[in-house]
């Protein structure tokens, strides 16, 4: 923005830094809130579904067996000692005993996991007793059928634990009246790859369902034969209060880091606030205008001389973030404190919003183009202005040429624009039509499945 | 009328063209060995490029630079391997070669460096003969502005990663600002290292050329060389078929962010290919390691060939990166001819350089898996000791081992590793806002 005011140009030019604050304006909502309000929100309910090694960073983590609890049921670990008895051992099933320095549990291995085991040992769980080798298992603890806790053998958490908790959060939402804020870790594991699992949010069955996924890369390219067996990929939790939630698709857990989600009454029902410390107080007009004038106060202060036009830009580098941001599905709260919520953005792509980023970015060249040719000659840049439509194109009169090269240089950005609301509208046909809103919300499962890995 | 004659034939450009590439594709697989230090070895210490044919000199660089940029894909997959316990985030070519795919990342790779090099060619030599000059005298008097931009980017966008881990709100700002404070630490530690190597009159004048090569082997080449002998880890066996599989949209969007972040750099002064793809890859909000591992074989062709071919347009006259600096001594470009062969230059060392990136690639992936990784590590990490020594004498190995500390401590914040490049930034950034004196003072330096 600083290059639609000359003199802020001029102190450029001459190796003045202050207008460099206007680029840092522009930056700033995004930097208060994924370097500050991120890791101040309160956290209500944290979700650890694989705790990793303190040492490795990575999951799973191991844990003695006297340390095993009704807390930890369904969190992935590793144990570590020796088989004791062997129970039961057949293709795809072995029961038998482990224990460590700290006591001894029973252990079922079954399916898929019963051969990676085998794999993992080089042997049969019998062979493994008679070595008397110390080994290590990774599962969770389960409560089997006659009461009694066991160790399952298993490559990842059962999403049971997770359903739990989200619909703990939402029911504890409806009963307090405030926000509740739950924090999900993801699960990270050797080779930088993620487990990813999948929250749907079933609103008419008052049911939350958690879909464990196959392990997949930071770009989220899932890893074969990686995904969990069918009897622990599912965990349903039912609540008692009815939610909602805006967006239609599920959310989706895997690389980076977990989210926080927020959940709050609203009427008679829940709703989600998907990263609730995103897009609030530091994406509204409000914090622009601020930012502008404590920017300018600044400069003023310390005696610069264009601390006006420097404020200015500064408000309208910030804006034009908030702005930006108002294009995707989110949105932000954009005039507190007389708004308080955040309301959903215009969601122009929905199916390609990278388009729509980069149309912007190149909006914002193309007007730093159309800044420059036109100020520069009164910048004493270049004699001449370099870029002059009306010695190209005849028909176009001098004093217009400006407008037009900058009709130009927009048009590309004015295009995607244009298709986004195309795209937006057969996106909301698609989804949102009425009477077909069951219909939809299957398929956008089954497309988000699809993308949690082989379903 | 003015007559500019000229005597450049295609041989010569095939010629030593070729030869560059070939000097690229043997030596440019050594991690932390940049084109510009191998360049100052051999074009100072042959008489055939500083007293002969004056075209030598740049078409036999513009061949290594090309052929660098292809093979350079060796070091990064292959020999900068990392435990992941002692990073919080792989690299996607480390990770690709952790699961057996090293020569699937070097394909990607590959795709993108050729699709960069067939823009660089067709889009300067077309559009770009109209555009760039146009687009230089613009932004030439805000160089600065975007080099300093560019910089407050890279800090404001460091994504923190160990933040989560924490159990209080605070315990989580900590964890997150500790990483940010230690990439800030690692760039000013870098810029002061800079001010060092380029004030202190710790490298001799006579070889002051290659007063930053201690630095850039220490930042970037030996403490992934020690790392990988520590760590003593091994290799799986790696999947050597020539085939890849990827969707076309992490090709567009790749090569898109490649070739903006890599002519960003190659175009801004001191901005490099890293910084460069990470505003690129903003722009194209690039997703996915397929699209990453494209987008960085676009962006370091594109930058590191673009900011040298600037230098044979014959009336732009712009001088870009370290081999530019090189070679404009020693050649300045007379016709438009010249221009031209360079770019059918630049296709036919890039279609050169990817048959020998691809069956280099092989050879290493099964060389790696029989050999132990540490040896060959250790053999690299003698190579680079003696290479600084051999450039710089004593003195150049004291700033090396400084630049091998930075260099570690960027690993240990889990901070961008492009932070080091305050080694060149800062004095920079110190020099056009007139503080160079003060900061002299300060250190003791002058």
């Amino acid at each position: 923005m600083v290059t639609f005011f000359p003199p802020l140009l001029l102190d450029l030019i001459n190796g003045v830094m202050w207008p460099v604050l206007a680029g840092v304006a522009a930056y700033m909502p995004d930097f208060v809130d994924f370097k500050f309000r991120k890791f101040l929100w309160r956290q209500d309910i944290v979700v650890d579904p694989a705790p990793r090694d303190p040492r490795t960073k990575l999951s799973p983590r191991r844990i003695k067996i006297n340390k095993l609890s009704e807390a930890e049921r369904w969190r992935l670990y590793y144990i570590r000692g020796y088989v004791g008895r062997v129970l039961e051992e057949r293709e795809g099933f072995a029961k038998f005993t482990l224990r460590d320095e700290t006591g001894e549990i029973l252990v079922i291995a079954r399916d898929r996991d019963y051969t990676k085991l085998r794999e993992t040992l080089g042997s049969t769980i019998e062979e493994a007793a008679r070595a008397k080798r110390r080994i290590s298992i990774s599962g969770f603890l389960d409560i089997g059928e006659d009461g009694k806790p066991y160790w399952n053998v298993a490559d990842a958490p059962h999403p049971q634990l997770i359903a739990n908790k989200v619909a703990e959060a939402i029911d504890r939402a409806y009963e307090l009246g405030r926000m509740v804020t739950i924090k999900i870790h993801n699960i990270r594991v050797a080779g930088d790859f993620y487990r990813r699992f999948l929250v749907h949010y079933d609103q008419d069955n008052k049911r939350i369902i958690v879909y464990m996924g196959p392990l997949v890369s930071t770009g989220g390219l899932p890893l074969e034969g990686t995904e969990p067996p069918e009897y622990r990929k599912l965990g349903v939790a039912y609540t008692k209060y009815s939610f909602r939630k805006v967006y239609p698709r599920p959310t989706i857990i895997d690389a980076f880091s977990g989210p926080e989600i927020g959940y709050v009454k609203s009427g008679e029902v829940v709703e989600e606030v998907f990263i609730p410390w995103h897009r609030g107080f530091s994406h509204s007009v409000t914090a622009s205008l601020i930012a502008g004038v404590v920017v300018g106060l600044l400069a003023l202060l310390v005696g610069y001389t264009n601390y006006l036009y420097l404020a200015v830009a500064c408000t309208l580098g910030y804006l034009a973030h908030v702005l930006e941001d108002q294009l995707g599905f989110m949105g932000s709260n954009l005039l507190p404190p007389l708004t308080k919520k955040r309301v959903p953005g215009l969601m122009l792509f929905p199916t390609r919003p990278g388009l729509m980023n980069f149309a912007t970015n190149w909006l914002m060249l193309a007007l730093m183009i159309w800044n420059l040719n036109r100020f520069s000659p009164q910048l004493g840049v270049t004699p001449y202005k370099l870029i002059r439509l009306s010695t190209v194109i005849q028909s176009i009169p001098v004093h217009l040429e400006d407008y037009a090269l900058l009709g130009l240089l927009i048009a590309p950005t004015l295009l995607v624009y244009l298709a986004g609301v195309v795209d937006r509208s057969l996106f909301i046909r698609k989804y949102r039509a009425p009477g077909v809103e069951e219909a939809t919300r299957k398929e956008t499962l089954e497309e988000a499945l699809e993308e949690v890995g082989g379903y | 009328m003015i007559v500019v004659e000229y005597f450049i034939t295609v041989f010569d450009v095939i010629l030593w063209g070729l030869m560059g590439a070939s000097l690229g594709l043997a030596l440019s697989w050594i991690p932390g060995l940049h084109i510009a230090n191998l360049m100052i070895l051999v074009l100072y210490a042959t008489p055939l490029f500083t007293g002969g044919n004056e075209y030598a000199a740049p078409y036999f660089a513009l061949g290594a630079v090309v052929a660098f940029s292809f093979m350079s894909s060796i070091a990064s997959t292959y020999l900068s391997v990392s435990d992941e316990s002692m990073m919080l985030m792989l690299f996607p070519s480390q990770r690709y070669l952790l699961v057996g795919r090293g020569h699937r990342a070097v394909l990607l790779y590959c795709i993108g460096a050729l699709i960069g090099a067939l823009f660089l060619a067709v889009f300067m030599t077309t559009i770009g003969v109209v555009v760039m000059p146009i687009i230089y005298n613009l932004f030439s008097p805000y160089y600065w502005f975007a080099l300093l931009a560019v910089v407050l980017f890279m800090f404001l966008s460091e994504w923190p990663k160990e933040s989560d881990l924490g159990r209080s709100g605070l315990e989580r700002l900590w964890l997150a600002w500790r990483q940010i404070l230690g990439g800030l630490l690692v760039f000013f530690a870098s810029g002061v290292l800079g001010l060092y190597a380029t004030y202190s009159g710790l490298i001799k004048l006579e070889v002051s050329f290659a007063r930053l090569t201690p630095l850039f082997i220490g930042f970037f080449g030996l403490p992934w060389v020690l790392r990988n002998i520590i760590s003593r880890r091994t290799l799986p066996a790696q999947d050597t078929r020539h085939v890849v599989e990827t969707a076309p949209s992490a090709v567009i969007n790749g090569a898109t962010s490649g070739i903006i972040g890599g002519g960003i750099a190659a175009f801004f002064p001191v901005i490099t290919g890293g910084m460069g793809a990470l505003i690129g890859g903003h722009m194209a909000s690039s997703r996915g390691d397929d699209a990453f591992l494209i987008s960085q074989g676009a962006a370091r062709t594109v930058y590191y060939t673009g900011a040298l071919f600037f230098l044979f347009h014959p009336t732009m006259r712009i001088t870009r990166g370290a081999v530019a600096w090189l070679v404009g001594g020693l050649y300045t470009p007379k016709a438009w001819i010249e221009f031209y062969y360079g770019a059918a230059l630049i296709i036919l060392v890039a279609g050169a350089s990817l048959l020998g990136t691809i069956y280099m690639s092989k050879a290493v992936a099964k060389l790696l898996t029989r050999v132990s990784y540490a040896k060959i590590s250790a053999v690299i990490a003698v190579f680079l000791v003696a290479l600084v020594y051999y450039l710089t004498g004593f003195n150049g190995l004291i700033l090396l081992a400084a630049a091998t500390a930075v260099g570690f401590a960027a690993m240990v914040f889990n901070t961008r590793l492009s932070y080091c490049l305050g080694a060149l930034i800062l004095p920079v950034l110190l020099n056009i806002t007139g503080y160079t004196d003060e900061a002299l003072t300060l250190l003791g330096i002058r």
